[in-house]
């Protein structure tokens, strides 16, 4: 008699063993596929804000590059000098000192110590 | 007795109660999932899914040495949800009507607008209002500023808007983009299969609140944005003629005037402007006459700059040499056995030689060249220099011009065709025939665009200069450039457009104008061609000024020609051309000038 309650008990036991290693892994399953749809979502959203970062990073180069298309106008280089009262102009042709290959070659042989500290061009130096 | 029991008329009142309740549960998810769900299914999927465009970003334009002429910017179109706006933030609107330029009144009417009328695509003629438009673009700074209110439901969706950051420069080459994203003109229509790129898409599933949810795209193509051009044009050489074409307007104030310069040798245009222009990021603010690029659609008589043809062809077929002298006090003269009248000189010249019919610009001169040609070597020269046909030049509008086969002449073209009258062509056509002097006898095809290239800078497309034909030798026409030097002598027609060293080559034209059905002695068009230096030409550059308003009478020689100095001048330094004969070389050292070679 003794016997035949032990081994229901066992039974019992084995079934109810059963029934919550099948309830543990249904959870555990259930739990890593809404952890998985929630590593894909977090994905997702952080690569689209990368991909925000990126498309604001080519929109702000696209504007600068516009900002600076727009400072190199001309007619807003000679309004910002007359401003700044800088007077700038080109060189005018008499104002144009030219080399011939054979004269470099003679300014070559100088030593630098001799040769003249011109700073800037020539050409835009006031006569 | 029992605790639990219940009066049968509770539990039929329950029984009764859960049973109309799961019906209605019931009927409703029937109407949902049955009855209406078509209609349903539309509002949740157009609610839910959607397709997004990613608009593809245009292509840029730069000139020659990759300054920015056209560019793609972003703006942004700022809206509001007005039903989330809440009444915490009304004080901010002041803040916000400054921020955009919309008058507060109409800011808060705009908020205030909660419903509209629907399109009627779900059977709901009053909608709600989830957008109304505050600002059509806004720069980045402002709306930086106006994310800064933190007002609620103000947002803004960005947008492309194409830039031109030299407003009206190269306005005729460039073209524009009208706000219906179409190219309309110019370089931007030439170019739209190159410029435009194509757009890509994703499927995306929204919350509730539209938000997407990432994790729900689905397929996705990205766009493919538009390749770059890069032009021929000079974004400094384009200024300065333009600059002078300003000037110019200012003291004649012309009808029009335009400025072509080119590399003789390849026929890329380094610049080309026309006045009066616009400026194309507000394009719509100014007639449409003003969007004409005059240079190569309107026709003009060329009037003594077609002289070049006339001598060349008579060079060129070995009938006079340069020295050989023509009787041009003559009115009348004997041509195949009729009495032909010659044009009139603006003086009695006496006898000239062929040099001096083109220095002195002669009429009867070479109205007896043109003769000596004859009807159809007159005409074949004068299509040997592209008159009469269309240059090739790449942009829309341009016209061929008129040039009347041979057996359309009456008895007078043998002697008005070779001054330049019985012909109308356009400024290019005439620019184009100077630049076969410049060019050893060769004509060539106006270039516009050098290469098509992408955003890593690689070359996708290049576009190489294109010869049209020989139209005389390179002999000849080594002569005829040695002729036109002595047109800007003291002694030719266009002493004002002398520039010492610089071997300046180059002819005048003065036309008058048609006015009333009648040539008229007040009005007229005036015009120089040339180049230098005349023994390795670099740049050919024409001047045209369509009726100039001077106290003097306007000619070539005193209208055109100094603006063709001024411009040459400048773009001597600015391209550093220099003189072909170097008299003096010197070079600075210890503080001042010296001679290297005493």
């Amino acid at each position: 008699m003794k016997t035949r309650m032990d081994s229901n008990t066992n039974s019992l036991h084995k079934v109810v063993f059963l029934i919550m290693l099948i309830l543990v892994v249904s959870a555990s399953g259930g739990l890593s596929l809404v952890w998985l749809r929630q590593q894909i979502s977090i994905t997702a959203t952080r690569s689209k804000a990368l991909e925000q970062e990126l498309r604001i990073l080519d929109r702000n180069i696209r504007n600068l590059d516009a900002r600076i298309g727009k400072l190199h106008n001309p007619n807003n280089l000679l309004r910002r000098s007359t401003e700044l009262g800088l007077n700038i102009s080109l060189p005018r042709e008499d104002q144009i000192v030219r080399f011939t290959r054979d004269e470099r070659d003679i300014i070559s042989s100088i030593s630098d110590s001799e040769k003249l500290q011109v700073p800037g061009n020539l050409a835009s130096l006031t006569p | 007795m029992s605790n639990a029991y219940i009066s049968t008329w509770r539990l039929f009142l329950l029984a009764i109660g859960i049973t109309l309740g799961f019906s209605g549960i019931l009927a409703r998810l029937y109407y949902l999932h049955v009855w209406d769900q078509e209609n349903l299914a539309k509002i949740v999927k157009t609610n839910r899914n959607k397709i997004e465009i990613i608009h593809s970003r245009r292509g840029k334009v730069v000139d020659t040495r990759g300054n920015l002429l056209a560019t793609t910017n972003t703006v942004i179109e700022l809206g509001v949800d007005p039903h989330v706006v809440v009444p915490e933030d009304i004080n901010k609107l002041p803040d916000l009507s400054h921020l955009i330029g919309l008058p507060l009144k109409e800011l808060e009417a705009r908020i205030a607008k909660k419903t509209r009328q629907g399109s009627g695509n779900f059977g709901q003629k009053v909608r709600n209002n989830h957008w109304s438009k505050l600002a059509d673009k806004i720069g980045e700074t402002n709306y930086n500023k106006v994310r800064a209110l933190e007002i609620k439901g103000v947002y803004g969706n960005r947008k492309f808007e194409r830039l031109y950051p030299g407003e009206s420069l190269a306005a005729h080459l460039l073209g524009f983009v009208n706000k219906e994203g179409n190219a309309v003109m110019g370089i931007e229509r030439y170019m739209d299969f190159y410029l435009r790129g194509q757009d890509g898409w994703r499927e995306i599933e929204r919350d509730g609140h539209r938000r997407e949810l990432a994790q729900f795209r689905q397929r996705e193509v990205d766009p493919t944005h538009g390749l770059n051009i890069e032009l021929t044009i000079d974004f400094m050489a384009q200024h300065i003629i333009e600059d002078e074409l300003n000037k110019l307007a200012l003291t004649y104030q012309p009808q029009s005037a335009a400025i072509i310069v080119s590399d003789p040798s390849t026929g890329y245009l380094i610049a080309l402007a026309n006045w009066p222009t616009f400026d194309l990021n507000e394009f719509w603010k100014y007639p449409l006459d003003t969007h004409r690029n005059r240079a190569v659609s309107d026709i003009i008589e060329p009037g003594s700059t077609f002289k070049i043809v006339t001598v060349s062809g008579a060079l060129n077929d070995s009938l006079v040499l340069p020295d050989t002298v023509f009787d041009c006090n003559q009115a009348i003269v004997e041509y195949k056995g009729r009495r032909i009248s010659l044009p009139r000189d603006h003086k009695e010249y006496g006898s000239l030689s062929v040099s001096e019919v083109v220095s002195k610009s002669s009429n009867r001169g070479a109205a007896q060249l043109g003769m000596l040609l004859g009807p159809n070597r007159l005409y074949d020269y004068s299509v040997a220099f592209g008159f009469g046909s269309l240059s090739g030049y790449p942009l829309e509008g341009e016209t061929a011009g008129i040039l009347h086969p041979v057996r359309e002449w009456d008895s007078l073209t043998i002697s008005r065709l070779p001054i330049g009258y019985a012909v109308s062509a356009t400024q290019l056509q005439i620019h184009y025939a100077m630049s076969v002097i410049a060019n050893q006898g060769v004509l060539m095809s106006p270039q516009l665009v050098r290469r098509v290239f992408d955003d890593n800078g690689v070359t996708i497309a290049s576009f190489r200069p294109r010869t049209r034909h020989r139209a005389l030798s390179a002999e000849t026409a080594n002569k005829v450039a040695q002729l036109l030097i002595r047109t800007v002598s003291p002694d030719g027609t266009a002493p004002l457009a002398f520039i010492p060293d610089y071997e300046i080559a180059g002819k005048t034209g003065t036309t008058e104008k048609i006015i009333n059905g009648r040539y008229s002695s007040r009005h007229h068009v005036t015009s120089f061609a040339g180049f230098f230096p005349a023994s390795n030409p670099r740049l050919v550059i024409s001047v045209i000024v369509d009726d100039p308003q001077s106290s003097l009478p306007a000619y070539g020689g005193n209208v055109a020609a100094p603006v063709f100095k001024k411009v040459a001048q400048r773009l001597i330094q600015y391209m550093d051309i220099q003189p072909p004969k170097q008299n003096r070389e010197f070079y600075a050292m210890g503080g001042k000038i010296i001679d290297p070679l005493p």
